[in-house]
């Protein structure tokens, strides 16, 4: 790889470069802006699951009531996972994998429509998979609760823009090489084959039922730390020189960061089994995947921090940079946190810790990076900035007093129920008691998650829709008197 | 980076987990059959090993996870050096709790899985482990009471109530022998009953045959039965403990 290759996204941009991005970015917006949008509608629909779900386990009365009675914790709780994962996550994904892999590839996007139409069928199938979950249909396995014809729909849809990816990734000229190339053509690669593979040994008809368990372990840890994972950290490295308006700190350690989750990731996920009738050295390995899974972590994370060194100020005044900041806090806790579970079975197996980790790497990590993404993107897209500083002030700092200490509150929880679980005299109504906190601790969480993401919304469509600022400058959070070297980057000049 | 060394690369790296973790086990797991208990090798119990699943019990698993029980139940016994010292057992998850067997306590093993086209293993507990749940309800009855209104028993119980699972109808001549016997803010009116519906029954079915104490055969590994110990009597349900 050479040394320019690793300066690819921030050189200088002459005008003919801002040009060229500007055609990509035509290209690429509609498949871009359908993602997003539809993705942020499913986060608002999980936003409501995941709180009516969190009310239910400290008042189970709640809604109890006619019809609704049915649609009780067992159901609210994979229905709000699935379609956080799959409809708002997956979707996010997408739509910024797009945006980056034709502007790293420079190749415009061809025949957008198609992906579009792709994109219709991601959104059918997530909503007869949430609905049957709903209406009590759901399969069983960890991420697999939607039935077989919406994971039809999402296979199909999701090889399309698998092969639009490596279609680009295989076009792009010489020299256009980037580290986050391979975490989009890794995420993409990854997931297909975990999914088919799941699909292929949880089917009644092939599954052996103790394998089908065990391969659906597999699979859900699978889709948090070898898809969600790749996609945010190839993000957040695409976007963290452009802001800072330098080159990563090093490439090479970029490269390893992206080789030691290869080669660690795909044996994780069965440490949720410990004890379970498998052979035990199947969860004992994954257990120390699990903790190696800390060296991309610590190979990545430094050298984010390096490349934004003296500059932290900006994390103050970029939007972006602010999210991006706030998600690799929780990318380094909530990988810590895995490789504790994974340590800790006689603690924390079966308990609300597992759910407390999920929810700060989907949410905490993958969703703020996200966040930061789309607050870069978009004004790209549409060609007007961001209305107003202190609606995005909003979504952060509610996000953050809201949305990190569910998390937080799931698994110091989750560790004191396990606790007390492990001694037998506690009945379950003390266990349940012992929860009540942490519960409407999380519950309160979700009112402000729930608040800060209309916010979001509403902002969002305001810009998709163009009615944002005609500006020459970005929407910054502190006043505009001075940005250094960023704000060249962050204006988009000639591009609009 | 070219397409080729990547994509080798990451096949390189995905297929060792894959073919290690995932699709070697199966050959050994798909192929597991039932094992006849031997009585020259010493097995006291006839028939077979795990006892086989009815169509009822099958389709009541079905339902099991359909209606989502598997989020908040699970059905393993973690061995004892996990969860407490043996705590797990001493909540009775782990043992048989019927007058007529003596008192049996074994960690799961993958034969208890057997036949089902999913090991209802569980995400969490925030329940107790139903491994063993058909010793602590004995009767149909006593199940399907719980189903419709689990705060009959634990008013702090957070166990959802099922009552889309029955109906509520005026009693037309003979009263339903299904019909069951509860109270509070879902009990019948006077002159109605309320019954269960087929899944209701398919889901009890399941949970009377959640016995996860057959003895292992000798061949497979289990412990001779030390000769003839009186058969304790059984222990009481163990008292409600909040
Ligand atoms: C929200 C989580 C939750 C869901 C979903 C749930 N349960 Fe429960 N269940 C509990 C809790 C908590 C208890 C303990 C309190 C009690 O015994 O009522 C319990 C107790 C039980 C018990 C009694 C166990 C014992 O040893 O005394 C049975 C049987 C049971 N549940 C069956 C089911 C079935 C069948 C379903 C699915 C239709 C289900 N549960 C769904 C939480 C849940």
């Amino acid at each position: 790889m050479s040394q320019d290759s690793s300066t690819a996204p921030i050189e200088r941009a002459t005008p003919e470069d801002l040009r060229e991005r500007a055609a990509l970015d035509r290209s690429t917006k509609l498949p871009v802006l359908f993602f997003l949008t539809s993705g942020l509608v499913w986060l608002l629909i999980s936003c409501v699951l995941g709180l009516l779900a969190s009310i239910k386990l400290h008042t189970p009365g709640f809604l109890d009531i006619g019809l609704l009675s049915g649609i009780n914790w067992g159901r609210l709780q994979p229905a709000y996972f699935n379609a956080l994962v799959y409809g708002w996550c997956f979707q996010a994904a997408m739509a910024v994998g797009l945006w980056m892999m034709a502007r790293l590839c420079r190749q415009p996007l061809k025949n957008p429509l198609t992906l579009v139409v792709a994109g219709h069928f991601w959104n059918l199938g997530v909503t007869i998979g949430v609905l049957q979950i709903l209406t009590g249909g759901q399969a069983p396995g960890d991420l697999l609760e939607f039935g077989r014809t919406a994971w039809l729909m999402l296979f199909a849809s999701f090889a399309l823009i698998v092969v639009w990816q490596v279609l680009m990734f295989a076009s792009r000229p010489k020299g256009a090489d980037y580290v986050t190339q391979l975490y989009i053509i890794g995420a993409c690669f990854w997931f297909p084959w975990l999914f088919l593979t799941a699909n292929v040994f949880t089917s009644p008809q092939t599954a052996s039922g103790l394998h089908a368990a065990m391969t659906s372990a597999w699979y859900a840890n699978g889709v948090l730390f070898l898809f969600l994972v790749p996609m945010a950290v190839g993000t957040a490295t695409y976007l963290i020189p452009k802001i800072v308006g330098r080159p990563l700190h090093s490439y090479p350690l970029a490269i390893a960061g992206f080789w030691s989750l290869a080669l660690f990731g795909g044996w994780t996920g069965l440490q949720k089994l410990i004890g379970g009738p498998l052979p035990t050295w199947m969860p004992a390995v994954s257990s120390a995947a699990q903790v190696l899974l800390l060296i991309p972590v610590l190979c990545v994370a430094a050298n984010h921090f390096m490349t934004v060194r003296d500059r932290h100020d900006l994390v103050q005044t970029s939007p972006t940079l602010r999210f991006i900041f706030a998600g690799a806090v929780f990318y380094v806790i909530s990988h810590v946190v895995a490789a504790f579970l994974a340590l800790s079975p006689g603690l924390t197996q079966y308990t609300a810790a597992w759910d407390g980790l999920r929810f700060m790497l989907v949410y905490s990590y993958f969703s703020m990076t996200m966040f930061g993404a789309i607050y870069f993107i978009l004004p790209r897209l549409t060609g007007c900035e961001w209305l107003s500083p202190g609606m995005i002030r909003v979504h952060f700092w509610a996000n953050i007093y809201g949305g990190s200490p569910i998390g937080v509150f799931l698994i110091i929880g989750g560790i004191f129920q396990g606790n007390a679980m492990n001694v037998w005299s506690n009945g379950f109504g003390a266990l349940t008691d012992m929860l009540h906190g942490a519960y409407i601790g999380a519950t309160l969480g979700w009112v402000f998650v729930l608040a800060a993401n209309l916010v979001f919304f509403f902002h969002f469509i305001l810009i998709a829709l163009r009615l944002g600022r005609r500006s020459e400058r970005a929407t910054l959070l502190t006043s505009a008197a001075d940005h250094g070297p960023a704000s060249v980057m962050i204006t988009k000049g000639a591009e609009a | 980076m070219s397409l080729k060394s990547l994509l080798f690369g990451l096949l390189a790296t995905f297929a060792a987990p894959w073919l290690v973790l995932v699709v070697r086990p199966y050959s050994g797991m798909a192929h597991l059959a039932p094992v006849a208990y031997d009585e020259e090798a010493g097995d006291e119990t006839k028939g077979f090993f795990p006892p086989t699943r009815s169509a009822d019990q099958a389709r009541g698993q079905l339902i099991y996870f359909q209606q989502g029980c598997v989020q908040c139940h699970t059905q393993v016994i973690r061995p004892q050096y996990l969860g407490g010292d043996g705590d797990e057992f001493k909540r009775n998850w782990g043992e048989a709790q019927d007058a007529l067997a003596p008192k049996r306590t074994r960690q799961t093993a993958p034969y208890d899985y057997l036949g089902d086209s999913f090991a209802a293993i569980g995400e969490r507990r925030n329940g107790p482990d139903l491994a063993n749940a058909g010793f602590r309800f004995s009767t149909r009855q006593a199940f399907l009471e719980h189903l419709y209104n689990p705060q009959a028993r634990y008013d702090w119980s957070s166990c959802p109530s099922q009552r889309h699972l029955f109906s509520k109808r005026t009693i037309q001549g003979q009263p339903s022998n299904l019909a069951i016997k509860t109270t509070g803010k879902h009990a019948p009116n006077e002159g109605e009953e309320i019954v269960p519906s087929t899944e209701a029954l398919d889901l009890v079915d399941y949970l009377l045959a959640l016995k996860r104490n057959a003895p292992l055969p000798i061949s497979l590994g289990g412990a001779k039965p030390t000769p003839a110990a009186p058969a304790a009597p059984a222990p009481a349900l163990a008292a409600p403990v909040k």
